[in-house]
């Protein structure tokens, strides 16, 4: 097969393959020393400043990762 | 979010000791306006390009881009992750129960 043709015959049965699967990440396990972030952060009053994951040294933090606002998850 | 809104003095203990942070890849206006409409007495936190999902492993990567995954951290004290619910059921009744028994047990 010419090199062209091949290369088209490869596009097209890509387009047609059905999507390709979600990569979906690992969660860090239990033990494990919890990456520090900082991120804008938003409360029912408004915008407030940035938050970092040590600015709460010593306390107990529940991180609840979520897909989207106004979703139900 | 409704549920941690409505549960929040039983799960949180009002936020008394523990610190609750949402956080999703969506833009700190949008989350502020949800907050708003919903009075969330937590704070919500914007990942907007999902570096922090992907930093725990708490992401999906589609073809429109990186979204964070429901999962559920507790960080105790000592900055270690106690407590991982992956993933986390949003619906499920249950799911709040065991949160509520994890708090308990770490924050003390």
């Amino acid at each position: 097969m010419h090199g062209r043709t091949r290369l088209l015959a490869l596009a097209m049965a890509l387009a047609a393959a059905p999507a390709v699967a979600q990569e979906q990440g690992k969660p860090l396990s239990v033990g494990v020393e919890a990456p520090d972030f900082t991120l804008p952060s938003a409360t029912s009053r408004g915008l407030g400043k940035t938050v970092s994951l040590s600015d709460f040294h010593g306390q107990t933090v529940v991180i609840a990762f979520f897909y989207r606002a106004r979703s139900s998850g | 979010m409704d549920a941690y809104r409505d549960q929040y003095a039983k799960i949180f203990k009002g936020g008394k000791g523990v610190t609750l942070l949402a956080i999703s890849t969506d833009a700190d206006t949008a989350l502020a306006s949800w907050a708003r409409d919903k009075e969330y007495p937590f704070t919500m936190l914007s990942d907007v390009g999902g570096e922090a999902g992907q930093k725990y492993g708490a992401f999906i990567r589609t073809p429109r881009g990186v979204v964070d995954n429901r999962t559920v951290f507790i960080v105790g004290a000592d900055g270690r992750i106690a407590h991982v619910m992956a993933p986390f059921r949003e619906v499920d009744a249950t799911a709040y129960t065991e949160l509520a028994e994890a708090i308990a047990r770490i924050a003390r």
